[in-house]
Formats: structure tokens, C-alpha cells, sequence
């Protein structure tokens, strides 16, 4: 797994690229750091490039909901792969994100 | 059955894919050492329909151990198709799902419209495998990153340690004797095993677990379970 964060007003985004899945744990948390070390009204996390996403994914995109409820910002998902809205459906994820794209 | 054997592996991280040595026909091809990528899209390709690997520095089974490992997979009444069966670290470093729903889209198995979810739940079972099975984990509290990191800390350990991280995955497809039972993907780990009854088998439904790997094992395939010992898991598909 990959990624960049950008800011631009008051959004700031994380675009990742590749693999999200429990042999990234590692980089899961430098993620969350770079994404959170600015504050921002809202976080949007990019999955256009992201091939895979397995369970401990999902858990870090629940960390980062977690992160962004605590400083009070929206967190929205874009660009969801197709594959990954199958698996966006079966966790539910509808309900805790706003996902565009 | 035939085990022809691959030259130990190359210094570098990825083989350069050149051509893969026959394997026999249809038969079983044992790596010496860990496998390689080039080797796992051979397996993809059908060139075998039996992979097994060895941790880096031991010969791959043969003779009466490769006789004792094959039979470990084979389930009673049961055509093996596929079977995929590397070491931890081998299995924690490639695609375990990918190559094996690979291989049964190439083989006709399984067609396109199934491959998203059964890779999804075939990942699951095989990360459930490695971290609770073969590196005796529990799981991070998925809202806390802390719990994450020290879990990455925790199975980077436990593959360093050869106690765990020789101990085998293996992905059995396997035909029963009637098709309309459909498909069934065994997964063995070698950990200590844990008792299935204490799962809860509702957890699908519950909405505060439902990003859980065993919601998305269960959305993938008919029916999973898990044999009394908690060792191998059983996905069984529908019949085509």
C-alpha cells in the first residue's frame, strides 16, 4: 500500500494506492497520522487506485472515522473500486460513511 | 502421482517470469523453498494442479512425507482439483486467494461473476489461517490504531520465528462424489486449533460486526465450517 495526503481549503485527502489488507497494519498507522496531523473540516479518503480491501481495511477506515467524529470533521469515501463496494455492502459501510463515486 | 522439483530460489525478491519446467502432467510440483511469484502464476496458468513449498533451507516433502502431507488433504469421498500449500511466511507474502480463484476461473470452476466474493472470503479464511491459526494471534480492537500497530509489531515477530512460520497453509479445492453438493475449498492451518463452538453464529447479523472477516466469509460461499478442531475451515460453493 501507498498514499498521498493533500489539503485543499478546508478538505483534506488521502489517496491510496494498492493493497489494503492485514499485512499493511504497519502502514496503517502512519496513514492515519499524516491524514490527522492537520486539521480539516472535512477528510476524504481516495480509493480510486486501491486494488484490495480485506477486513483490517475496513478496520482502518474505521479507525479514521473514529479520528475525524473526535475533531468534530465529515469523513467521506470517493472513488470506491467495484470490488470493494461488494464488500462496502456486506460490512455495512453505507451506513457509517458517506461514499461518493 | 509425480513431484518434479524447481531449482531453490534466486537472491532477488521476484524471479524474472522465463519458462517454468514441465511439471509432468497432471501432478503435483514441490518447490524447493519458499515459492515464488512465477511459480504461482504457473499454478494459475494449470501447469500443476498441486503446489507445495518448503521454508527457505529445508527440501520440500517427498517419499513418504509428501505421501503423509497429501493424504492430511485429501477429505473423504473427495476429487482434489487444486491445492496450494506453503509455509507461513510464503503464504503471508503472496496472494494465497488470488492464485487459487485464479487458477479455478482458469479451470472453469468457478465463473467470472463469482470470483470478487470468493476471493474475499477465501482472503479472510486464509488471514483467520495464518494470524489465529499458524502465528497464534487473537485480533486488534479494530477502533484503536494502537491495538493495530502492536499487532503488526506482533505477527512481524512471530514470522521471524521459525517455530511459526514453518508451519504449513494449504488450500484444498476439492469435488465431492456428488456435484450437487457442489464445490467445496478446504483450509488447513497447522496452529493449535481452538474450539468452534465459541464462535458466534450470528455474527453476520450483527451491524456493529458485520465489517468482521467472518461476515465476509459467509457472504462468499453456501456454508463455512469448521472441523471440531478448529484446524481446517470448509467453504462450500453451490453446484454450477
Amino acid at each position: 500500500m501507498d498514499y498521498t495526503v493533500t489539503s485543499s481549503g478546508d478538505t483534506r485527502t488521502a489517496s491510496l494506492k494498492g493493497r489494503l489488507t492485514f499485512q499493511e497494519q504497519r502502514l496503517f498507522r502512519t496513514l492515519i497520522e499524516d491524514m490527522f496531523s492537520e486539521a480539516a473540516a472535512r477528510y476524504v479518503i481516495d480509493l480510486k487506485q486501491v486494488e484490495y480491501i480485506d477486513s483490517s481495511g475496513l478496520g482502518m477506515l474505521l479507525i479514521a472515522r473514529k479520528r475525524a467524529q473526535q475533531a468534530k470533521a465529515v469523513i467521506a469515501l470517493t472513488n470506491v473500486p467495484a470490488n470493494a463496494r461488494e464488500t462496502f455492502t456486506t460490512a455495512r459501510f453505507e451506513d457509517l460513511f458517506e461514499i461518493s463515486g | 502421482m509425480s513431484a518434479p522439483s524447481f531449482p531453490p530460489a534466486p537472491a532477488q525478491p521476484e524471479a524474472p517470469s522465463g519458462p517454468v519446467p514441465p511439471s509432468g502432467g497432471a501432478g503435483c510440483l514441490c518447490h524447493d523453498g519458499p515459492v515464488r511469484p512465477d511459480i504461482i502464476r504457473a499454478f494459475i496458468r494449470g501447469e500443476f494442479p498441486i503446489l507445495i513449498d518448503s521454508p527457505a533451507g529445508s527440501p520440500p516433502p517427498d517419499g513418504d512425507a509428501l505421501d503423509t502431507l497429501l493424504g492430511s488433504l485429501r477429505h473423504t469421498g473427495e476429487e482434489i482439483l487444486l491445492a496450494l500449500s506453503l509455509h507461513t511466511l510464503s503464504a503471508y507474502e503472496h496472494d494465497v486467494s488470488a492464485a487459487i480463484t485464479g487458477a479455478m476461473l482458469r479451470q472453469g470452476l468457478i465463473t467470472a461473476d463469482m470470483v470478487s466474493r470468493l476471493r474475499t472470503a477465501l482472503h479472510e479464511a486464509v488471514a483467520n489461517a495464518l494470524i489465529h491459526g499458524n502465528l497464534e494471534l487473537p485480533s486488534p480492537r479494530r477502533d484503536e490504531l494502537n491495538d493495530f500497530v502492536s499487532f503488526g509489531d506482533a505477527i512481524s515477530a512471530r514470522l521471524a520465528d521459525p517455530a511459526y512460520a514453518r508451519r504449513r497453509l494449504s488450500v484444498v479445492v476439492c469435488a465431492p462424489a456428488d456435484p450437487a453438493e457442489g464445490l467445496r475449498l478446504h483450509i488447513h492451518n497447522e496452529g493449535p486449533g481452538f474450539n468452534p463452538a465459541a464462535l458466534p453464529p450470528q455474527e453476520r447479523r450483527s451491524p456493529e460486526r458485520a465489517h468482521g472477516g467472518w461476515a465476509l466469509i459467509l457472504a462468499g460461499c453456501d456454508h463455512a465450517v469448521f472441523t471440531p478442531d478448529g484446524r481446517i475451515l470448509t467453504l462450500t460453493l453451490p453446484p454450477a
